[in-house]
């Protein structure tokens, strides 16, 4: 009875074979990571600065990216960026698919984001600006010598779990039609009866990358500590 | 009384207990001394069992076990014979003053919620808080805390009350409320064991002065022997450094 | 092709219409992590030898695989092994009679467990070593210490973190449209699949979903203004 239903050796014969679109995955959370995080510093910055306007729109979509589920946002994506820029005339339908995952990944990266630096930032103490003006910087250079180093140390631990959590959805990815690593189980598997083997091959992926990233993250928050300590 | 023999305990490669002797009659108050590090609170800490000694024994009332072979039983009888007053207080943050006192007594002992009350009230009076019994641990200074910590280990009527650096948490100047709470409770005869910096505590109300160092007693006796006329080396360096703070106080 | 107003009404009320679903695998896995979580994180915090290791392994796996991995595993496990062991039973249930809802839920509970006992673990750990000495110092269990010293602080500290997971759930139930369990999501899809109108339904679900995590944050603030009563400001 368990001999048809599950065949440890069918997973090893599919490992190399998911492992082929990784790639996919990992140019997905690699570019949301960096996007992200660079749209989330904005975010931040519009937040911590209360700019009229963007500050209440940032609210907004910061809270409606962190309220809803990401299936739904790539789809929304999907359907819905299209179908607002035919309104300005730009035809983007015949686009690659992975373009609104990726830019799925992003916009949802950055919210997230956004909140780990406002609390990054705000957590850095008044007197270390404050320091950095006596001693005549400009705004921009207090920013980024004394408090932005000090607040990516405090945000480490956040981005390590928000660069684990981005992983995990990815493998969401696959409902659009992309084939990546989850992707790859449908594409080989389906109509066979060999899926169950499909998602153990690609559990043990995710499983493998993401206590890897635990332990790259684990690492690096370490030595950092280390550098500060001496 | 409460005898405890040879205790050792270590930490890690730290020895910090290497084997003390201990003998406390009923009504003493003896105050242990030294310089920080010497094992002072580890042995309060051992007593209460909130570390575990590699060796030794401890008697308290009827109880005699060896610090090792303890069973949780015999833990829990030594703890409800013991009561223990802590450098930071540890009041149970989510209950009242009353809370705090009544607690051991309801939930450990099990008497009668309205006899407990009593109990803890007439105590929170005794220490001069009658009128926060309802107030929360936050509410409260430090040196009110401190007067709970001592009116929950009192509720408790141990044979014991071990004090673990009662005021060293506290600003200087609510250090005398605790001491001169402490020293009533020393009047009525119970029985405490003290670790202190406060000398002048220590000259006017010990019956007797323990001076540890490196994880051993290295002298003791009543007061004013130890404090005017050390026998030791150790103890007179240690005094030499410690008393010219306390000069006017005493 | 605009949006069309009235269709997206419709889905709307289609969203509405299934959220007692989304809102039955969300609460579900809530009590059940809440409960075998709280267990796992006690083993860790008193270091319970067996069931500590256990639990640690349990979360590194449930945090490394991808929860739509898990229900699909879940989900193809049920559907192959059940019958052939329902027909082993002579029990005349087939696994196309087992509500898919119960599927979706065991993952999201599944996943749940993890989450809880890793952050009741912390708001055990939050509160400090002292109180747990005090409270054995006056006699106390180590019973009676969790649950009247240890617990009633550490719950307030765990609350937004629950609320925070309870709006986790509530997202992830969204999976349970990949085994085609009709819950809030897939309720305004269906209403979708006979003009395509994708967009609309997307739209619906979105807010609906915004809607129910708005209500947890605020439904969170409320209850930690009550439950921290006792940390009142201190007054000297």
């Amino acid at each position: 009875m368990l001999n048809g239903l599950f065949d440890p050796a069918t997973v090893f014969i599919y490992l190399p074979r998911l492992l082929s679109k990784l790639p996919v995955t990992l140019l997905i959370v690699v570019t949301a990571t960096l996007l992200g995080a660079a749209g989330g510093m904005l975010l931040a910055l519009v937040r911590l600065f209360r700019t009229p306007v963007l500050n209440q729109a940032a609210v907004v979509y910061i809270s409606f990216m962190r309220g809803t589920p990401i299936v739904v946002q790539l789809f929304l994506v999907f359907y819905g960026v299209p179908w607002l820029l035919d309104h300005v005339g730009i035809d983007i339908n015949r686009w690659d698919k992975l373009f609104f995952v990726i830019l799925t990944y992003t916009l949802n990266t950055a919210a997230f984001k956004a909140e780990v630096f406002r609390a990054a930032l705000q957590s850095v103490p008044s007197g270390q600006a404050e320091a950095a003006y006596a001693v005549g910087l400009t705004r921009l250079q207090c920013f980024r010598r004394i408090i932005a180093p000090q607040a990516l140390l405090i945000a480490l631990p956040s981005l390590g779990t928000g660069l684990a959590a981005l992983l995990q959805d990815t493998s969401l990815a696959y409902t659009l039609g992309i084939i990546d690593v989850m992707g790859q189980v449908h594409a080989i598997a389906s109509g066979t009866n060999r899926m169950l083997e499909g998602y153990v091959g690609a559990a043990i992926i995710f499983l493998t990358l993401s206590v890897a990233l635990e332990k790259g993250f684990g690492r690096i928050e370490a030595n950092l500590l280390i550098k500060r300590h001496h | 009384m409460i005898e405890i023999r040879d205790i050792h305990k270590t930490f890690g490669h730290n020895l910090v207990l290497k084997g003390v002797d201990l003998k406390v009659d009923k009504g003493e108050v003896v105050v242990i001394v030294g310089p920080s590090g010497s094992g002072k609170t580890t042995l309060l800490r051992c007593i209460n069992f909130l570390e575990r000694a590699d060796a030794g024994e401890i008697s308290i009332g009827d109880t005699h076990v060896a610090f090792r072979q303890a069973t949780a039983r015999q833990v829990s009888t030594i703890r409800k014979q013991t009561a223990m007053v802590f450098q930071n207080y540890n009041l149970f943050n989510n209950m009242t003053a009353l809370g705090n006192v009544m607690e051991g007594l309801v939930t450990a002992r099990k008497v009668p919620k309205k006899e407990a009350e009593a109990v803890s009230r007439a105590v929170l009076d005794q220490v001069g808080l009658a009128d926060k019994c309802d107030a929360y641990p936050s509410q409260l200074s430090g040196g009110q805390q401190q007067r709970v910590g001592i009116a929950r280990a009192l509720a408790l009527n141990p044979e014991v009350i071990l004090f673990d650096e009662p005021t060293s948490a506290l600003d200087p100047e609510l250090v005398g409320e605790v001491l001169s709470v402490m020293k009533a409770v020393a009047r009525k005869h119970i029985t405490m064991v003290v670790v202190t910096h406060e000398m002048s505590f220590a000259l006017e109300i010990a019956s007797r002065v323990i001076f540890m160092d490196g994880g051993v007693v290295v002298e003791e006796g009543a007061p004013q022997e130890i404090f005017l006329r050390p026998k030791e080396e150790r103890t007179r360096q240690f005094l030499r450094r410690i008393l010219p703070e306390t000069d006017y106080t005493i | 092709m605009g949006f069309d107003i009235s269709f997206f009404l419709v889905a709307l009320r289609e969203a509405i219409k299934y959220t007692p679903v989304t809102l039955f695998l969300a609460l579900s896995a809530l009590l059940v992590g809440i409960v075998v979580g709280l267990g796992l994180a006690v083993a860790r915090v008193f270091q319970l030898r067996v069931l500590a290791t256990l639990s640690r392994v349990y979360v590194v796996l449930i945090k490394g695989i991808p929860l739509v991995i898990i229900l699909l595993l879940l989900y193809m496990t049920m559907t192959r092994m059940f019958d052939d062991i329902a027909k082993a039973l002579h029990l005349t249930v087939r696994s196309k009679d087992i509500d898919l809802v119960w599927v979706a839920a065991l993952a999201l509970s599944l996943w749940s467990i993890a989450n809880i006992a890793e952050l009741l673990r912390g708001a055990l750990l939050s509160v400090g070593k002292g109180q747990y000495e005090a409270a054995y110092s006056v006699g106390l269990s180590r019973r009676q210490t969790l649950f009247r010293i240890i617990l009633p602080q550490a719950v307030p500290v765990s609350l937004p973190m629950l609320c925070n997971t309870l709006i986790g759930l509530i997202k992830w139930s969204s999976i349970a449209f990949v085994i085609s369990c009709v819950d809030l999501l897939n309720g305004a899809l269906i209403a979708a699949t006979d003009n395509y109108r994708f967009l609309e339904a997307y739209v619906a679900a979105a807010l609906v979903y915004w809607g129910l995590n708005l209500s947890v944050e605020q439904m969170s603030h409320q209850l930690e203004k009550r439950l921290t009563r006792y940390r009142k400001e201190a007054i000297h």
